[in-house]
């Protein structure tokens, strides 16, 4: 059992002792094994970048998935292990167990409930195991500045003794290598954003590996997991859940960039996978570590430039970073986006960071079964559209630069709840739009001159590829609307057009 | 279809652009300028649509690791 105090000041040395302490191995053992791992690492950058001050240490605590894995495998054992694991609260503030204890007891001798709210950082459970210790981790992301995003995160809640706490982020948790490898975390942690956004049952570790074994029964045993799950698996775990997989080639720059984009900014996190390669010894060929599956949670707007596909600019071509729980080094770790791979906070064989390099290979996204209309169905249509605009642009010079698109799906209600705030638009028009019945999914193509909006296509995610999916656009440019109306539905004009997708968008101008 | 567009009255700059705009595009050289444009555009589809493709031998390789 932790004999740790309540309360202690966060150092990076006091969290390495308190991990080793709580994870219920002899204390030189468990020094060593946590040195090794990438987390400890990892933690250290994180939570001084969480400016974290103080560590609250709630022991006996029930973690609801572990305690699945542990009725389902741990608990016959000859060993024995604990089913009680301990769960680590973060605070960027300080204070000592004597004001934490006044604020228990409700004195004003104590911190503020409310400051405490505001300086939580969030919690990480310790599971009592040798090894594989870091549990369910819930903190604070990264700060959103212009260019980070993390849209996948939801609020979870931590009752603290008593204090209801808040932190805004995605569930992650190491493999235990029992009852999850990678592909099993990965999913987890998907799901743990799905759930929310779909409302499904969220399985636990050992749920989903059980489960997608049912599809493909593995050579070898599925528990201990150390065979790790295919594609094919993961996908039919997905379907378990009442969701749907998309499969994703993320071997193209753009399209990867595209996509990951189109769909995160949503909220719904993704699943990638691919090969780890060291490159430690630059003389050799590299050395294939395996197949890894993260859970891609954020991304980086930092590229300074657009890249066009084909003259074709996208906003999501920006991407020069993306955040994935990784469950061999930690929450939101940074991948960085180079040629034809991704960087990575994995060791190489002469113990050094950065010189193993991750190969994406899947993308796996699981939907909510009325999201039909893919992805790149509406890529193709703006494409065709966007050629027939920038040739009139380009000739008759209306906007200064060619327009860039931002694609990506929403839901009425974010819509509605945006086109409330525009500062683009007026009320008459406003209302008009916000009292327009629309379906739940869309997807929105924002067409932007600079900063400013000149242009929203809503297409119906719900519909079919061969049905009139355009269901409004909204037009913030005077010019450009005129344009499209007068112009392209011209009969003398839109007859010389073949009938391609982006006919879907002329039509809605010709019969607005 | 409710028409939802308010009526804003056209500027003399945006009915140059759109009557310009007409004229070119009741060109024979104009309408091939916009199909060349277009016929770029499919191209650029089917070679990212190509490229979505997944190798089916991945589907069955375990991720362990």
């Amino acid at each position: 059992m932790c004999q740790l105090p309540l309360v202690v000041p966060y150092s990076y040395q006091k969290l390495l002792e308190i991990l080793a302490e709580c994870s219920g191995t002899p204390a030189q053992i468990a020094n060593q094994t946590i040195l090794r791992k990438l987390h400890g690492i990892y933690f250290k950058e994180y939570f001084e970048h969480l400016e974290a001050r103080t560590i609250v240490v709630e022991r006996e605590y029930i973690d609801r998935d572990f305690l699945e894995d542990y009725a389902a495998y741990y608990v016959r054992c000859f060993a024995h292990y604990g089913k009680r694991c301990t769960r680590l609260h973060f605070f960027a503030r300080d204070f000592a167990e004597s004001e934490f204890n006044a604020t228990l007891a409700g004195s004003d001798l104590g911190v503020p409930i409310e400051e405490m709210r505001k300086d939580y950082l969030g919690f990480v459970v310790v599971k009592p195991l040798p090894q594989t210790i870091i549990g369910r981790t819930c903190l604070r992301t990264y700060k959103e500045e212009s260019r980070r995003c993390f849209p996948a995160t939801r609020e979870y809640t931590a009752n603290l003794y008593g204090l209801e706490l808040s932190v805004c982020t995605l569930a992650f948790q190491e493999q235990d290598t029992v009852a999850a490898a990678c592909a099993t975390s990965a999913l987890w942690s998907v799901f743990q954003g799905t759930g929310k956004l779909f409302q499904h049952h969220i399985p636990s570790p050992i749920e989903i590996t059980k489960t997608a074994a049912e599809h493909w029964m593995s050579r070898t045993r599925i528990l201990p997991n150390t065979g790790g799950l295919t594609a094919e698996q993961m996908a039919y775990a997905i379907r378990k859940v009442d969701l749907e997989p998309l499969l994703i080639n993320p071997t193209n720059e753009f399209l990867f960039q595209s996509t990951l984009y189109a769909y995160l900014k949503c909220g719904i996190p993704l699943l990638l996978g691919g090969s780890l390669k060291d490159f430690t010894d630059l003389n050799a060929p590299p050395l294939l570590l395996g197949k890894h599956a993260v859970a891609l949670t954020g991304y980086s707007l930092g590229r300074p430039q657009l890249t066009p596909e084909a003259g074709f600019l996208l906003n999501a071509s920006r991407i020069d970073k993306i955040y994935v729980h990784d469950d061999q080094v930690g929450p939101f770790a940074r991948m960085k986006m180079e040629a034809g791979y991704l960087s990575t906070s994995w060791r190489g064989k002469d113990g050094n960071l950065g010189k193993v390099r991750f190969f994406p290979e899947i993308m796996l996204l699981p939907l909510y079964h009325k999201i039909r209309i893919p992805f790149q169905s509406v890529l193709n249509t703006i494409m065709r559209f966007d050629a027939i605009v920038e040739k009139l642009r380009a000739k008759f010079n209306f906007f200064e630069s060619r327009i860039v698109w931002d694609i990506s799906l929403t839901t009425v209600n974010k819509f509605k709840t945006n086109i409330c705030q525009s500062k683009y638009i007026d009320d008459k028009y406003r209302i008009n739009i916000l009292k327009s019945p629309l379906p739940r999914y869309l997807w929105q193509a924002t067409a932007w001159d600079g900063a400013t909006p000149v242009l929203d296509l809503l297409l119906d995610a719900t519909d079919i590829e061969q049905g009139d999916c355009l269901c409004l656009a909204v037009k913030y440019d005077n010019m450009l609307s005129e344009l499209l109306r007068i112009v392209l539905c011209n009969d003398d004009v839109i007859s010389a057009f073949t009938e391609g997708p982006e006919w879907r968008i002329i039509h809605w101008f010709r019969d607005e | 279809m409710v028409a939802l567009t308010p009526k804003r009255k056209m500027s003399e700059r945006t009915k140059k652009v759109v009557n310009d705009a007409l004229d070119f595009l009741r060109t024979d050289d104009g309408r091939q300028q916009i199909n060349s444009a277009m016929h770029q555009a499919n191209e650029a589809s089917a070679k990212l649509r190509k490229a979505s493709n997944i190798d089916p031998t991945l589907l069955h390789q375990p991720f362990t690791i």
